[in-house]
């Protein structure tokens, strides 16, 4: 089990990548969310209320740290994500596998969707097609990231 | 209300979900609220240094690429002042001619951009100059290759740019030489949206985009980018253009604020 310190030393390292990192490996101005892996790993070992309040607190920070419109859009959705994959708490060992990565997938490619729901609305009305390519560009980035992540530390370690 | 202690206890997940919620949401409908936005600039300003180094190892990444550009764009531009000089001599004579006044009412502050943010998408940048070296909000940005956003926050030493990659961002363009009016918008990496361009407009592939006389920010005839596909939608009276950008927004390291004099 991690303790409180090592959480929050991992959430600090994460902004850091974030940071220092996410603008290097940018594709076709789409970035991979290192925040969003550090919330999935935090809502499924430490349930759905650190998840969210951690997603709150580092959604903040990103829109701070520079966006010009939608500006609170970061914690919103990562709320909505840490609240989702919190319910699989505990699942790990109690569902097949496959099961429970397809569902933490599933969620992180829905809180894609609807981020760029918001921010991109009538790309999603006139342009479907590069509204989806936008949506599994970004998703699949970030999914690559957090399954690459499961390899070196499993997201069922915590049970 | 021992019960409603206990209730809430329960459901401590689901009240603390619905009251992030509520302030997130709060928070984003009051995003550009005069104190919001201090907040966000003061903050911006104290957070500038954390995206040094990324800012760093990427301009080291483009500066070679960028210093062959520029060298081939130097020597275009040497064969083509060859040409101005013998055009700005007959110039001068017609203008004299006319009683011309040549008349620019904008002046350009060079900057530097300090960091991209941290979101998944590149929408918005800051640089560094503000209220200091007379920027305002909603001045225009760009470089020789055209516009790149406008400024959305200034604080007194850092601005942050909205860039033309912004999903909120609109731009109103014409096409040369018909001289059609649209809307712009992005649409994805480079490429953007020309909306709302009559049907009857003559438009061709390769045709240049300027920036129309109709906006209240932009000066006319900025350039913008060049036409790259035309949708003629059976029963629609519009047209729908994309639009390619003569430059990429993740390698931008400079640009120019153009500050209007007059509107001061």
């Amino acid at each position: 089990m991690m303790n409180e310190n090592k959480f929050i030393l991992a959430g600090v390292g994460m902004l850091v990548l974030q940071v220092l990192l996410a603008d290097l490996i940018s594709i076709r101005l789409i970035r991979p969310d290192f925040i969003l892996v550090f919330i999935l790993y935090l809502s499924i070992w430490r349930g759905r209320s650190t998840g969210m309040l951690a997603g709150f607190g580092l959604g903040l920070v990103i829109d701070l740290i520079g966006t010009a419109s939608y500006f609170g859009i970061s914690s919103l959705c990562y709320i909505i994500f840490a609240y989702l994959t919190g319910s699989l708490k505990g699942k790990y060992s109690k569902w097949p596998p496959l099961a429970f990565h397809f569902t933490w997938a599933v969620i992180l490619v829905g809180q894609f969707a609807l981020r760029f729901l918001i921010t991109n609305y009538d790309l999603f009305l006139y342009q479907n097609g590069v509204f989806w390519g936008t949506v599994s560009l970004a998703s699949g980035y970030t999914l690559v990231l957090a399954i690459a992540s499961n390899f070196f530390i499993s997201l069922g370690v915590e049970e | 209300m021992r019960w409603l202690y206990f209730a809430l206890h329960k459901n401590k997940d689901h009240v603390l979900f619905i009251l992030l919620l509520v302030l997130s949401v709060t928070i984003l409908f009051s995003g550009h609220s005069l104190e919001i936005n201090q907040l966000r600039i003061r903050v911006g300003e104290f957070f500038s240094f954390t995206e040094l180094p990324s800012t760093w190892l990427s301009s080291k990444r483009i500066l070679s690429a960028e210093n062959s550009r520029l060298r081939e764009k130097n020597m275009q531009l040497k064969l083509l002042l060859e040409s101005v000089l013998n055009l700005e001599s007959e110039n001068q004579q017609l203008r004299s001619l006319l009683e011309f006044k040549k008349k620019v009412g904008w002046t350009l502050v060079p900057a530097s951009v300090h960091g991209k943010g941290v979101a998944t998408t590149v929408t918005s940048f800051k640089i560094d100059v503000g209220r200091q070296d007379g920027v305002q909000v909603n001045n225009p940005v760009v470089i020789g290759d055209g516009v790149v956003g406008k400024t959305y926050l200034v604080g007194e030493t850092t601005s942050l740019v909205q860039l033309i990659s912004d999903p909120d961002f609109r731009l109103s363009v014409k096409i040369n030489p018909s001289g059609a009016v649209g809307i712009l918008s992005w649409l994805e990496s480079n490429r953007c949206e020309i909306k709302e361009i009559p049907k009857s407009a003559s438009i061709k592939i390769g045709d240049l985009v300027y920036t129309s006389n109709y906006s209240d920010i932009y000066p006319p005839n900025l350039p913008v980018g060049k036409v790259v596909a035309i949708y003629d939608e059976r029963g629609s009276f519009q047209k729908r253009l994309t639009l390619e950008t003569f430059f990429n927004i993740g390698t931008l390291q400079y640009v120019f604020v153009i500050i209007d004099d007059e509107r001061e």
